[in-house]
Parts: structure tokens; C-alpha cells; sequence
């Protein structure tokens, strides 16, 4: 190669290292642009959390209800209530009623302070077959559109069981899909 | 032979330099595209109520015991959609647009519903109540109407002038655009002016012997809604003045309204004659529906 073509070469080469280096800061720009500037909006965390409260505190939901009074005790879980698993779950699908729940699903499990099932009872599930799914797909990871996200909250509470008050842990689990 | 070797090579770095200017233009030009196309994009602001509201609805509704809630914001306009709360869903939608944003929210089946569809309010009333729950525009707590004169005017206004101020002038074209749209107003409107400035005499000319009542608007800076009725025909122009003060009352809850008696010639050479004044930032759109039905309610 002689000078004159080894001069035009390296021009060249150095024009293509400019354009890679305005292609750089043009993307720059743009990644910019749409980083700072927010056009979905996630309300996952404040829904769960409202979802949970709502499981808590609502007249018709987990926590014990005087039959006389009807006052509810949030926080105060009846064993007898919560053994009663097909009726809970009916309740509660009346208590935070949607005609077709799309958008969130739950199980809550009834714990004692070392975190084991209260006297082997089984989770109650709202909205079970969503969140069966939702559950599942969360787990994996994916953050796609057609995947969840889970969303674990402990609450502590006490168990109204044979008379007595015991301590006990309400573990609530929330799957909220990601579409 | 040197010289133009270098003016080639001068050529061709130039050459670059434009490329290079040019998609950084683009780039730059695009990007700014993007931020207002974002900026001016209502769909972001109505997703963002559409959850927030629906998130509200599921927070009263599970509330143990009784509870109003007034929702306002101060981020973002609430009065500039409609919003209609049906079975499990919040709906809103921007005025006479198709385009509406969703989401649902959850209640007590228990409870039995009473969900308004609430047009550009500037507060949404959440209550529960014993085994009732209620999304409204208010809390039930009306301002007292005012007692309005109890004389028979059905069917008397046929022909009504809309005058308006520079300022207001905006209120009178958007009166008619909806009396326009309206299918069986039962009375022809006109305006005595359009946007340019025409002196008072020029508009009380126009109107001379050919109309029935005249409505004006104007504006100002207090935020106190003042309505004027016509000396002559008192007792006529004050029920039509009632009637718009109260739709008014209903309208802008908080603002305190008065009607008076008028001094001003140009609804006061006519019949009946009412003069509404507003603060300047008042919902036009509001301002107009109240006006309008005011006077539909007047005949009957």
C-alpha cells in the first residue's frame, strides 16, 4: 500500500470511529429521554398492600366478627372461622367482590411464631384459579407481560382458638399480574 | 494540482461534519418530539386517576364502620374528564372523546351500590355508610337553593342574546357552541358580538327589538359568583338570575353566590335580562351547562 492510500484509509477508518461515537451519543439521547420520562404506571406495591389491609380490616373479611355486636377485632383470627375453609373463601371472594378479577389473587396461611401451618391448616385462597397461575409464573421470574409478581406480607396476629387468645402469624400472598 | 488535492480533502471532511450535524439534529429534534408528545398526552393523567380512584373504592369499601372520604388532587386535574363508576370499574374518558381508560376496583357485595357518573368535578365524595356505599360529586351537603319568585314564565323566552365582555368572551361562544349541539332547546340564540371588541351602543343596536331576554357574561378576578337581573321586568330577569344562581351553587359548591339587581344598560334595555359574573378561572364548560339549563328550566 502506498502513503497516499494508507493516508485515505486511516481518514476513513477515523470517519467511521466518528460515526460510531455519534451513534453513541444520539442513543445516549434517546435512552435518556426514556429513562426519565415515566409512561407506565406500577401500583403493585400499593395494591398489595391495600389487598392485605382490606383482607384484615373488612367487616366480611378474615378477622373475628362479634355475632352479637358485629364489631370486627382486626387483627384477631378465629380458628373455627379459618378451619372452615369453603366458607372462608366464599366470604372473602364476597367481601372484596369482583366480577371477573383480573387484576389480583391471594392465599393466606394462618402460622404459629416459628412460622409452621397453625395445626396443619391449609391456605384459604382468594380468587384460586388466577392465582394458581399467576403464582407459578411469578415464581419463574420472567418480567414479561404474561408473568406476576408475588408479593409476601406477615402480619402478626392472635388466634381466638378454644376460648383462649394465642399467638400466631397471618401470612398473606399476593399475586398481581404484570399486563 | 496541490491546491485542489487539499480542496478535496477539505470537501470531503466537510462532507462529514454536515452528516454528522445532520443526524444530530435528528436525534435532538426526536427526542424533544417524544417529551411532548408525552407532555401533552392525557392518557398518562386519566391511567393515573383510573388507579387512584379505583384504589380508593377498594380502601372504603372494606373499611370496618363508616366513612366519607372527599378525594381531590393537587398534581393533576380531576375536573378535566368525566368519570363513571359502574359495577367492579372505573371509566374516564376526556368530554365527547370515545377513548376511555379502565380499571377495576373491588367492594363489598354486601353493600348496595349507588355510583354516579361524575362530569369534570373538582372533588369525588367516597362514603360508606351502615350498607351503603356512595361515589358521588358531593357529600349530600347542597348549599340552600334560593327561593325563586313563583310566577309562570313557560314558553315566554323565544329569541335570547348572548352578550359577553372581552374577557368573557369565551364563555358566550362556548353558550352557544352548546346550544347549538342541543336537540330541542325550545328558544333560538344569538350572539351580539363575535371575538373582536364591539363598542356597547354597536351591540344594543344589533339586538334592538328582537330578542327576548339577553344573557352577559363577564368576568373577575374575586372568586365570588355574582349574578344581575334586569331593573325592568325585575320580577322576570330575577327568577331567571335565581335559577342560574343556583345551578351555579350546585356547579361551585364552595363559592359564595349572590344576585342583584342590575344597573347595566345593555340587560336592561331589553325584557328579561340576567348578568352572570364569574371569577375569570372558572370551568367555562360548567359556567355555560349551568346558564343553559337555567334557561330551558325557565321555560318550562
Amino acid at each position: 500500500m502506498d502513503k497516499k492510500a494508507g493516508i485515505t484509509f486511516s481518514t476513513l477508518l477515523f470517519s467511521f470511529f466518528r460515526l460510531f461515537i455519534l451513534f453513541l451519543v444520539a442513543f445516549s439521547l434517546v435512552l435518556f429521554a426514556h429513562f426519565f420520562v415515566k409512561t407506565k404506571i406500577d401500583i403493585s406495591d400499593a395494591e398489595s398492600g391495600i389487598f392485605a389491609q382490606s383482607i384484615i380490616n373488612s367487616p366480611n373479611g378474615i378477622s373475628y366478627k362479634d355475632p352479637v355486636t358485629k364489631r370486627v377485632y382486626p387483627g384477631i383470627v378465629d380458628y373455627t372461622t379459618f378451619s372452615n375453609k369453603a366458607g372462608l373463601e366464599a366470604q372473602l371472594n364476597n367481601a372484596l367482590y369482583l366480577e371477573k378479577n383480573s387484576i389480583i389473587a391471594g392465599a393466606i396461611e394462618l402460622l404459629t411464631v416459628d412460622m409452621k401451618p397453625y395445626r396443619s391448616l391449609s391456605p384459604i385462597y382468594y380468587n384460586k384459579d388466577y392465582y394458581d397461575v399467576w403464582y407459578t409464573m411469578g415464581k419463574t421470574g420472567y418480567m414479561g407481560l404474561g408473568s406476576a409478581k408475588i408479593r409476601e406480607k406477615l402480619y402478626p396476629v392472635l388466634i381466638r382458638d378454644s376460648g383462649e387468645l394465642k399467638q400466631g402469624i397471618l401470612k398473606i400472598t399476593i399475586a398481581i399480574p404484570n399486563s | 494540482m496541490h491546491n485542489k488535492k487539499r480542496n478535496r480533502k477539505g470537501f470531503f471532511i466537510s462532507y462529514w461534519v454536515l452528516i454528522e450535524g445532520l443526524l444530530i439534529s435528528i436525534a435532538i429534534v426526536a427526542t424533544f418530539q417524544y417529551i411532548n408528545g408525552v407532555k401533552n398526552d392525557t392518557l398518562f393523567e386519566q391511567k393515573y386517576f383510573a388507579r387512584d380512584l379505583a384504589l380508593m373504592a377498594d380502601t372504603v369499601s372494606t373499611v370496618p364502620g363508616d366513612v366519607t372520604y372527599t378525594y381531590s388532587d393537587s398534581k393533576a386535574d380531576l375536573s378535566a374528564y368525566e368519570y363513571h363508576f359502574t359495577k367492579n370499574l372505573v371509566e374516564i374518558k376526556e368530554s365527547g372523546k370515545d377513548l376511555s381508560v379502565t380499571y377495576p376496583f373491588y367492594y363489598d357485595n354486601s353493600l348496595s351500590p349507588n355510583f354516579q357518573s361524575i362530569l369534570k368535578p373538582d372533588q369525588i365524595v367516597f362514603s360508606k355508610k351502615g350498607a351503603s356505599l356512595d361515589i358521588s360529586k358531593t357529600s349530600g351537603k347542597k348549599p340552600a337553593a334560593e327561593l325563586c319568585p313563583a310566577i309562570d314564565t313557560k314558553g315566554t323566552l323565544n329569541i335570547i342574546s348572548v352578550d359577553s365582555s372581552d374577557g368573557a368572551w369565551d364563555m358566550a361562544d362556548r353558550l352557544y357552541k352548546r346550544f347549538l349541539a342541543m336537540p330541542n332547546a325550545g328558544f333560538q340564540l344569538s350572539l351580539t358580538r363575535q371575538q373582536d371588541p364591539t363598542a356597547l351602543e354597536d351591540r344594543l343596536d344589533k339586538i334592538s327589538g328582537t330578542t327576548d331576554a339577553v344573557v352577559s357574561f363577564d368576568v373577575s378576578d374575586q372568586d365570588v359568583i355574582h349574578v344581575y337581573a334586569s331593573k325592568n321586568s325585575f320580577q322576570d330577569s330575577d327568577k331567571l338570575a335565581c335559577l342560574i344562581i343556583n345551578n351555579l351553587k350546585d356547579e361551585f359548591q364552595s363559592v359564595p353566590a349572590y344576585r342583584l339587581e342590575s344597573e347595566e344598560k345593555i340587560i336592561n334595555k331589553h325584557g328579561v335580562g340576567v348578568k352572570v359574573v364569574v371569577k375569570n378561572d372558572k370551568a367555562p364548560d360548567r359556567v355555560t351547562a349551568a346558564v343553559l339549563d337555567a334557561l330551558r328550566e325557565y321555560n318550562g
